[in-house]
């Protein structure tokens, strides 16, 4: 049996991430949970997890500078980054991808889609799909 | 016969040598006479002195009675009596036809004829008889072939003979008397040709000095009324492309006021006639040849002849010379010499008179149609002198009170006459710098050659205008800059139009701004709201997908349906605060203002906040002689409950908050201080403003509808107070409101509220 994927979530709307982790409860993952982008950033460089799930607006640090921060250091730039983002206009996704998102589900969201994006992504995936 | 002559003397010298002494003292005689002859005749006195010295010398040195000089008149083809002296002069012929007795046979023969016995000879004429002659002698006055003229010799003494020695002195003489005779010709003629050059140099001074026509072609007309004879001469001027001429003035206007005619066509009438041959017409009986007209004119002025001339200037006919007279026109060659002269005077002074004339006329007509342009325009020399300047000219700078333009204010401008201003400088008409800063440009275009345009307002009787001036030089057939003239168009209307349009333009084009700027904001607004909507959303959306798919317990079930309460009444509220901001901003929100006691409400609101931001230290600062407020209790609620929420919002790792309330300038004074995120400077303004804050996502990285700012300000604002934000010296934000306190005196009804509750 292969280890569980470990996964960063960083989100600071409490309800939400409560909602994050029931969704992804049997879904096999280890999350590791941080309410804004510094911290998430922290986490991300000590715990070199398999993906990053991350919300898009958070106060200090949001999800796009996360995202750059991410990118810019060579030991975690190939960790796939799936945003997550109550803005589902075109445009905002586009700055989502500059900004180096490997997938992006918009709030709301099916429970289902978001365990099919993650899934996609841990599969090696690097190209979104529209 | 030398005896009878000695007797004849009276002399007391022996006969012997009284002979010789006679002969001797006649001789020294005639010596002295020739001498004194001669000596007149080189003196070159009057003729009628020379003569009568001659035949009194020429009478006493042969011994005669009487003696007389006839001179040949060719054109009468007599001898006409010059001189006479001695016995019976008076009755000397005045007249001596050719071959007629003694004078009138030498004139034929051209020699020396001597009579000594008038009663025995063909040659005794009546008079000769008559006067009782009994001797005679002619000698022809010869000069280069020609005899001019006779000198005859008469003796009433029988014993008197004349002989070839008389016959040789007396030809002496005659010779004598024909050069005076030549001389006095030639005098004579340089006499007339001095005449003539004066009159023609009169006629040109009188040509070049005088454009007037009137005054010039009469003065030409006399004097070819002089030289030919004629009685009047009268001018007519050619139009050659209408093929007409026009009477032009004659010599004695009191005959030509009697003729009707003024003008006439080619072909017509003796002139008429002329100008269509160009050729000199003379007429010895105009009512035999029938071309002049009208004949009654000439009959009545009892004029028969005329000489009728074209005056040519190269090709073209310039005008016709009539001249009239009552003989026939014969002129000379020297006459017809002069009359060419004078016609080309004639010439030259119509020419001048029409060339001013043109170049009047030109002139009027630039004056007329530049007075007539709405524009201002002057002419100035290149010494600044004003040549020309138009109506509208004048009119503005009568009527400047007050000119600016680049320079500054140029002061009042009187101008009289047009015809004042004509020779002025600027300098005589403006205040020095204008004039200055007007020779400056003028010199500028002279200088450089080209043209410069320029505006200027002034002010006319209160009223601004402004004029386009446009300054140019004019240059003339040499390439020389000779003037610079100024064109200033009033361009008042069209620039009022233009900024009317630009006015109009600007005010379009900032609604049209301020319409996409709402536009914008509007549908960011839409975006953000509809951003914020989604995560309660998300929520409501996910826990009960959850409690939908997933087999789960009564206590999650419980729990999950608190969290969907929870996010339902979150978007509730923001519903609400979004209505009541609409609401606000229409400006339909109504207040409900009783006494508040903001101290009071500010410690209650902190007391209750206080547990759910265990991170944050919160503390009040309030001033107990703060007075109570008149305000919405509610509202007054929710300005204290946003400013807490947003510091608590913008300092996630908590920190200290500190709610102050005091009295400053008649307004109480509320301050939240918190030490988080911060704002920064240039968008401290944006937090209050619902559209326009929202655009960046990294100045509002905080969940909420973002609208609890905006709300503040309304309902400060709606009170009459003010909010902003600043940012600490350390870190930070501190939001203040102000709000109006009562004036002093005035009581607020009821029980301040805000303690309780």
């Amino acid at each position: 049996m292969t280890p569980a994927a470990r996964i960063v979530v960083c989100e600071d709307d409490p309800v939400i991430l409560k909602l994050l982790q029931v969704s992804l409860r049997d879904a096999g993952y280890e999350l590791l949970v941080a309410s804004d982008g510094v911290g998430g950033l922290a986490l991300i460089e000590q715990e070199r997890p398999d993906a990053i799930l991350t919300d898009v607006s958070m106060p200090r640090m949001n999800g796009l500078q996360l995202a750059d921060a991410v990118r810019a250091n060579p030991d975690l730039a190939g960790i796939p980054i799936v945003f997550l983002s109550a803005s589902a206009q075109r445009m905002q996704l586009e700055e989502g991808y500059r900004h180096g998102a490997t997938a992006y589900v918009t709030k709301p969201f099916r429970s289902a889609d978001l365990r099919a994006a993650l899934a996609w992504v841990l599969a090696g995936h690097r190209h979104p799909p529209d | 016969m030398a005896a009878s002559r000695a007797a004849d003397d009276g002399s007391t010298l022996p006969a012997a040598s009284t002979a010789d002494a006679f002969a001797s003292y006649r001789e020294h005689d005639r010596l002295v006479a020739l001498h004194r002859l001669s000596t007149l005749v080189a003196q070159q006195r009057r003729t009628d002195d020379v003569l009568r010295e001659a035949l009194q010398s020429a009478v006493s040195l042969v011994g005669g009675d009487a003696g007389a000089v006839h001179r040949w008149d060719a054109e009468r083809g007599l001898l006409v009596r010059a001189e006479a002296h001695g016995a019976h002069q008076r009755i000397i012929r005045a007249e001596i036809k050719m071959d007629e007795g003694l004078a009138g046979r030498a004139f034929t023969e051209h020699t020396s004829i001597i009579e000594n016995d008038y009663a025995a000879s063909d040659l005794g004429t009546a008079f000769a008889q008559s006067a009782g002659l009994r001797a005679g002698v002619a000698v022809p006055i010869m000069h280069g072939g020609h005899c001019l003229g006779i000198l005859s010799i008469g003796s009433y003494d029988k014993t008197r003979a004349f002989d070839t020695d008389d016959t040789r002195l007396l030809e002496l003489l005659a010779g004598m008397v024909a050069v005076a005779l030549e001389n006095a010709e030639l005098n004579a003629e340089l006499e007339h040709r001095l005449e003539r050059i004066r009159m023609l140099s009169h006629l040109s001074r009188l040509v070049s000095t005088s454009l007037d026509l009137d005054s010039v072609l009469p003065s030409i007309g006399r004097a070819a009324v002089e030289i030919t004879g004629a009685v009047c001469a009268a001018f007519w001027l050619a139009d050659e492309p209408a093929r007409m001429l026009t009477f032009g003035g004659s010599t004695h206007p009191g005959i030509s006021a009697n003729l009707q005619l003024r003008q006439l066509r080619y072909g017509e009438g003796a002139s008429g006639w002329v100008a269509q041959s160009r050729q000199p017409l003379v007429i010895d009986d105009v009512f035999a040849d029938g071309r002049s007209i009208p004949l009654d004119w000439w009959s009545r002025h009892g004029l028969k002849t005329s000489l009728t001339l074209p005056i040519m200037r190269g090709d073209s006919l310039v005008a016709i010379l009539s001249l009239n007279g009552r003989d026939p026109f014969r002129p000379s060659a020297a006459e017809t010499e002069l009359l060419e002269s004078f016609l080309a005077q004639a010439a030259a002074a119509i020419r001048n008179a029409s060339l001013y004339s043109s170049v009047r006329r030109s002139q009027e007509q630039l004056q007329q149609i530049v007075d007539h342009s709405p524009a201002a325009i002057s002419l100035k020399d290149r010494a600044g002198r004003y040549l020309l300047t138009n109506r509208r000219w004048q009119e503005r700078f009568a009527a400047d009170d007050d000119i600016t333009d680049a320079g500054g204010p140029l002061g009042r401008v009187g101008v009289g006459a047009p015809a004042s201003v004509l020779g002025c400088t600027d300098a005589d008409l403006f205040p020095g710098s204008r004039a200055e800063r007007t020779r400056l440009r003028d010199t500028q275009v002279l200088t450089d050659g080209q043209p410069i345009e320029y505006e200027a307002t002034v002010v006319e009787n209160d009223d601004r205008r402004t004029y386009l001036s446009v300054k140019f030089p004019l240059v003339d057939s040499e390439g020389q800059r000779y003037a610079v003239c100024t064109i200033s168009t009033d361009i008042t209307e069209r620039k009022r139009g233009e900024e009317e349009v630009a006015e109009a333009l600007a005010v379009q084009r900032a609604a049209n701004e301020q319409l996409q700027r709402l536009s914008k904001a509007k549908s960011d607004f839409v975006a953000i709201v509809s951003h914020e909507f989604r995560t309660p959303l998300t929520g409501i959306q996910g826990f009960s997908e959850l409690m939908r798919d997933q087999i789960t317990n009564l206590d999650e079930m419980r729990e999950y349906s608190a969290d969907i309460n929870r996010e339902a009444e979150r978007l509730n509220r923001m519903i609400n605060e979004l209505l009541d901001l609409d609401r606000m901003e229409a400006g339909s929100m109504t207040l409900h203002l009783e006494a508040v006691d903001v101290g009071a409400l500010v410690t209650r609101i902190v007391a209750s906040t206080g547990p759910r931001a265990p991170r944050h230290r919160l503390s009040v600062e309030i001033d107990a002689s703060l007075p109570p407020l008149a305000a919405d209790h509610d509202k007054l609620t929710q300005v204290i409950v946003n400013l807490l929420d947003n510091a608590i919002k913008y300092s996630p790792d908590g920190g200290e908050i500190v709610l102050g309330a005091h009295a400053d300038n008649g307004v109480a004074h509320l301050t939240v201080r918190d030490q988080g995120l911060g704002i920064p400077p240039d968008a401290l303004d944006d937090v209050f403003e619902r559209y326009s804050r929202i655009e960046s996502a990294r100045h509002r990285p905080i969940h909420g509808t973002g609208l609890g700012l905006p709300i503040v300000r309304q309902i400060a604002e709606l009170h009459g107070g003010r909010a902003w934000a600043e940012c600490n010296p350390g870190r930070g934000t501190t939001l203040h409101v102000t709000l109006p306190l009562p004036a002093s005196g005035v009581i607020v009804q009821g029980a301040p509220r805000g303690a309780h509750e």
